[in-house]
């Protein structure tokens, strides 16, 4: 009985689990779902490409990593392959709340976790009605937002299932607000309705925390997070182009985010969750803004070689090669003494602003082969395939 | 360069990069072309057709819903 990486694509992440699983020694086996069929008749199942019948395999199965990149895929593969009596990390019912990051809010508040603060409102921006005819819900909606948050604090639209800072749009003015609202159409990564948040003072950086549980161990929140920063966007994804930084965690945040984990895990034997963090810093500012941005501008030159490796297509031909440059590259950055000083920066604000934390999403199937691991040190992908592997074992 | 692992007139056999399954490759094939694996559907497309050998990339595809 075998672990299997279910995927789309090998992407880096999924590549970078490979490569792990080879240094500890643990069998991988693969199963693509993509152009796959997956059979079920009263002859029992069958999963086939049109060259390759992977029903053995699926069958050898006990574990599966779910590492599908698409949200929707990634839930109907934990569906299936749970169907089929497979151990599921994560596992489907995980899946289903952090696709939303509505559901997720919504029982992080319940279970007393600080989040921002949230509206959703269900109708959408346009009715269709019969004849063609619009009703538009536009200027309702809005004016729904500002009856919870103040626009002059802005209010923050939000793609209900949307990643890598998609859909998510800050108004502070009411035309901004109705365009925006306008803009939210129903769609793959937001079926219904709309999602508005206060707009957090969070300064120049946000955390991204790892917590993990292994069945038979305690659940563990990582002692270091990566730090997204920078001034480019009131959005701090590293997908629009911040930097990252490592950031040491005091015990208290951690605790929280080992609380957080467990809600989410809701029960389940082994999980492992990416956290969005962010700090309501205000103007509890430890630097001069001016000086802080010198820094991020150096540190941002320093970081060029780093985006300039992982485009290098080396990657694609020897990933083992291109990674040794990419964490070469990336050591060169870290030493930088930009990068020390602006560190210290997030840490301070950090032990500073402790009381302010909100967490605003949870992460069920983080990216973690380029940022994550480089700038924290820890290889996801450890605490991936440990956590499959003890669901094997037990 | 996927290098072949089999050459004739008709066909180029190679390998695709993700996971190893042998895809003939009609000799007549042009850049650009975008092939699909046939043992796990990956789509690759064909970068360059020289000597009897055949370099095939992964195509880069992304999801609206493609995230975390």
């Amino acid at each position: 009985m075998s672990i299997a990486l279910l995927y789309e694509r090998s992407e880096n992440d999924e590549n970078g689990i490979k490569l792990t699983a080879q240094e500890l020694g643990i069998d991988l086996t693969y199963i693509p779902f993509r152009k796959i069929a997956f059979a079920i008749s009263k002859n029992g199942f069958s999963a086939k490409t049109k060259g390759k019948d992977y029903t053995s395999v699926i069958e050898g199965t006990k574990a599966v990593l779910n590492r599908a990149q698409s949200k929707n895929r990634r839930l109907q593969a934990s569906y299936i392959m749970e169907m089929l009596g497979k151990k599921t990390l994560n596992s489907s019912e995980i899946e289903f709340l952090c696709y939303s990051k509505l559901r997720t809010l919504l029982l992080l508040h319940k279970e007393g976790i600080p989040i921002p603060k949230t509206v959703f409102v269900p109708c959408d921006a346009v009715d269709a009605m019969k004849g063609g005819r619009e009703i538009h819900n536009e200027k309702d909606i809005a004016d729904l937002f500002q009856q919870e948050i103040p626009l002059e604090q802005g209010i923050v639209i939000k793609a209900d299932a949307g990643t890598h800072g998609k859909m998510i749009m800050l108004s502070k003015t009411r035309d901004q607000l109705e365009a925006n609202i306008l803009e939210t159409k129903p769609s793959i990564i937001n079926p219904v309705g709309i999602v508005a948040q206060e707009l957090i003072q969070k300064w120049f950086y946000d955390l991204r925390i790892i917590v993990y549980q292994e069945k038979g161990k305690q659940p563990v929140c990582y002692h270091t997070a990566m730090a997204r920063a920078g001034f480019k966007d009131f959005r701090t994804n590293t997908f629009l182009g911040n930097l990252v930084f490592h950031a040491k965690l005091p015990k208290a945040i951690q605790d929280l985010a080992v609380k957080c984990g467990q809600i989410l895990g809701k029960g389940n034997h082994a999980w492992i969750f990416a956290l969005d963090a962010m700090f309501d810093v205000g103007e509890n500012k430890n630097v001069d803004e001016a000086e802080l941005k010198l820094e991020l501008d150096k540190a941002g030159q320093a970081f060029l070689s780093v985006q300039k490796m992982k485009q290098d297509e080396l990657r694609l031909t020897d990933f083992a090669a291109w990674n040794a440059r990419l964490e070469h590259a990336f050591q060169v950055y870290k030493s930088t003494s930009a990068y020390e000083k602006i560190n210290s920066i997030i840490e301070e604000s950090v032990e500073r602003n402790m009381g302010a934390i909100v967490f605003h999403e949870a992460n069920s199937c983080p990216e973690f082969w380029e940022n994550t691991r480089l700038a924290t040190g820890l290889n996801v992908a450890v605490p991936l395939l440990k956590g499959a592997q003890s669901l094997i074992d037990s | 360069m996927i290098k072949p692992i089999n050459s004739n007139q008709a066909n180029i056999t190679a390998k695709c990069p993700d996971c190893e399954a042998e895809l003939d490759v009609p000799a007549d094939t042009e850049k650009g072309e975008i092939l699909s694996c046939p043992g796990c559907g990956l789509e690759l497309e064909v970068k360059a057709v020289k000597g009897g050998c055949i370099d095939l990339q992964e195509l880069t595809i992304e999801g609206e819903d493609w995230g975390e």
